[in-house]
């Protein structure tokens, strides 16, 4: 029994998940309420917290925190949640730990989405523009999902060969037409495409969080599968797992939470890369434990983005994507010299 | 076809039906006139193999030999060979994947996961087949990946990652997910490659100790004799000999598949049949029956 205990000691993962799971959810109550504290308009923390437990001391107080900055919170959170565990499920089931929603080609395809919009009348134009990015994500998973039917779901580098083609493809077009549009539509859509949290509202976390919701739910029940694809596909038939239903399923889970993020919040990138990788040390691998310990984080990460976003430079905003990029990136470094 | 005794053509006519599948039923395994091709060649042609419950086979053969195809045939790995095969009687294409997960557990060659996974992991990965989307996991289930974690000798190590292991302990580790998958049959490719000496006994010792039917493939005909009591020899994807090792490792058999000289006795500490192959350059001229002791002088 001494052995095993000492066998316990020397787990890579130290501590027990539900001891991570507590300090996760301590840090999603934390960084809820402490977020909304950050902005522009300098509130004070009393103020705040007077609001959040009893009732705000002036009607502004209330409009801010509860009508601006709560829905963007809470917009950052489970963005980032469905991001981080995209991410998560894109590397188990494609068994590469580089892997990221991104690969899809899906913000390339929203970016065209939303650059064709500049040819619709300016009072179209603010509404149509999620819509547009759904469509143009949906049109390059579309184009990768054909590749991969036609190579019958078997070989899965062909869908990371096909998301860069097609990723290159859409930027293409989109840089082609942004260069021939007019100055003033291209530069709405450069900044949409930089990513940002400014269109929060109850709209977008009505469309985002069932999605996201759902697609945690099936990733869950899909847990043991999932799994077994880590050793290798043969491994996994040799379980019973129905390979190829389970990465269709999967990619299309992924591509859905992708899209309709993408569609709202633009291009985000690097969080589907970097949270699994930050918590898989601590959780382990195995997905029931870090789908959800991912998505946690990775929501609590957007929140935190943000707000360094919009109070670094005081009134300016700085889009989101240019602080995940950067960080990511050097993340990226990071890994590829500890690999 | 299957070949029927006489006694039994006799039954089959009253009742052909039954008597086929009482017949068919009499085998865990029963593979009629397999033949798989890959890119238009044919890998294994007309195969007949019959695995009776307990049974422990060893499928050998020089390189190419169609060796594994033939089990990922018989695991439903290939299923777009022509002919039949049976699995407890039933149509092995017409199981869902599921089942013939519960039934036969596969060992394959040396795996290397992308992510650290942990041995204990690796082990869970053996109740998929028996759990539906909503099950979790009971105390059953943990008391079972306990029980074969200690039966490979790996339950101080299950937190360790699967990859700081040895060869031979990964092996164990799969072998413990096999036994959580609780099959009537095992199938092993190539367990000893890579191996050496111990842990090549250690790993057949070991699943041979797990009584329950086996069919490995194995480059090492000492080890095959050894450990099986019955072998398959195949070459250029046909069944050369299927019989006990003493009938088919003759000297016959084995310079017609491998191309080279050999000469058969005995073990002297198990009695098995022991195979001495001589190298390229060393053909003996006349008889290539060798008596080991004309060996000697």
């Amino acid at each position: 029994m001494n052995k095993i205990l000492l066998e316990k000691l020397t787990n890579p993962i130290k501590l027990s998940y539900k001891f991570y799971l507590i300090l996760i959810c301590a840090l999603v109550l934390v960084t809820l309420t402490a977020s909304i504290g950050f902005g522009v308009a300098e509130l004070g923390h009393k103020a705040v917290w007077q609001c959040i437990t009893q009732s705000c001391e002036r009607s502004i107080y209330d409009t801010i925190l509860w009508e601006i900055r709560f829905p963007r919170v809470l917009l950052g959170f489970i963005a980032g949640f469905g991001l981080a565990l995209a991410g998560a499920l894109m590397q188990n089931v494609t068994r590469n730990p580089l892997a990221d929603p991104y690969l899809f080609g899906i913000v390339s395809g929203a970016g065209l989405g939303a650059t064709l919009t500049q040819f619709l009348p300016i009072s179209m134009q603010v509404i149509s523009l999620p819509l547009a990015s759904f469509l143009g994500s949906l049109l390059a998973v579309g184009i990768i999902l054909i590749v991969l039917y036609q190579n019958n779901w078997r070989r899965i580098e062909h869908l990371l060969l096909a998301g860069v083609a097609v990723s290159f493809l859409l930027s293409s077009l989109t840089t082609f037409i942004l260069y021939s549009g007019d100055a003033f539509s291209s530069n709405r859509v450069i900044f949409w495409l930089m990513g940002s949290l400014a269109r929060a509202d109850a709209t977008a976390l009505m469309i985002i969080t069932p999605v996201v919701v759902i697609a945690a739910f099936t990733a869950l029940l899909m847990g043991r599968q999932l799994d077994a694809l880590l050793l290798s596909d043969e491994s996994a038939k040799t379980l019973g797992v129905k390979v190829e239903r389970i990465r269709i399923i999967t990619l299309i889970l992924c591509a859905a939470i992708t899209a309709v993020i993408v569609s709202y919040c633009g291009g985000i990138s690097f969080i589907g890369l970097m949270i699994p990788h930050i918590v898989r040390p601590f959780v382990g691998i195995t997905s029931s434990k870090l789908f959800i310990a991912v998505g946690l984080v990775g929501g609590c990460f957007l929140v935190w983005v943000d707000v360094i976003a919009r109070s670094a430079l005081g009134g300016q905003e700085i889009p989101i994507g240019v602080i995940t990029s950067a960080m990511g990136s050097l993340f990226f470094l990071a890994l590829l010299r500890k690999m | 076809m299957i070949s029927l005794k006489r006694s039994e053509t006799s039954i089959l006519i009253g009742n052909g039906y039954n008597t086929v599948k009482a017949y068919m039923s009499a085998f865990v395994l029963h593979a009629n006139n397999v033949t798989w091709f890959a890119n238009h060649n044919a890998i294994i042609q007309g195969i007949e193999l019959n695995v009776k419950a307990g049974e422990i086979i060893a499928i050998v053969g020089p390189n190419g030999a169609g060796k594994t195809s033939l089990l990922k045939c018989l695991y439903g790995e290939h299923n777009d060979y022509c002919g039949n095969i049976y699995l407890n009687g039933k149509c092995l294409k017409t199981i869902d994947s599921k089942n013939i997960a519960k039934k036969i557990a596969v060992v394959s060659q040396h795996s290397d996961p992308a992510f650290n996974l942990r041995v204990i992991d690796i082990v869970s990965m053996g109740l998929i087949p028996h759990k539906g989307l909503f099950d979790a996991n009971t105390t059953e289930d943990k008391h079972n990946i306990e029980h074969a974690l200690t039966r490979v000798d790996l339950l101080t190590k299950q937190y360790r990652l699967f990859s700081t292991l040895s060869g031979g302990e990964q092996q164990r580790v799969l072998i413990a997910r096999a036994i959580v998958q609780a099959p009537d049959i095992l199938i092993m490719d190539e367990p000893t490659n890579h191996l050496d000496m111990y842990y090549q006994h250690q790993i057949l010792q070991l699943a041979k100790s797990l009584n329950i039917t086996l069919l490995i493939t194995i480059h090492d005909l000492n080890l095959a004799a050894q450990y099986c009591n019955r072998i398959v020899l195949l070459n250029e994807g046909k069944l050369i000999a299927d019989n006990t090792p003493e009938k088919v490792f003759t000297t016959k058999n084995l310079t017609h598949v491998f191309k080279l000289d050999c000469a058969i006795d005995k073990n002297p500490f198990t009695q098995s049949t022991r195979i001495t192959f001589a190298g390229i350059d060393n053909k003996v001229k006349k008889d290539r029956c060798i008596d080991p002791a004309k060996l000697s002088l």
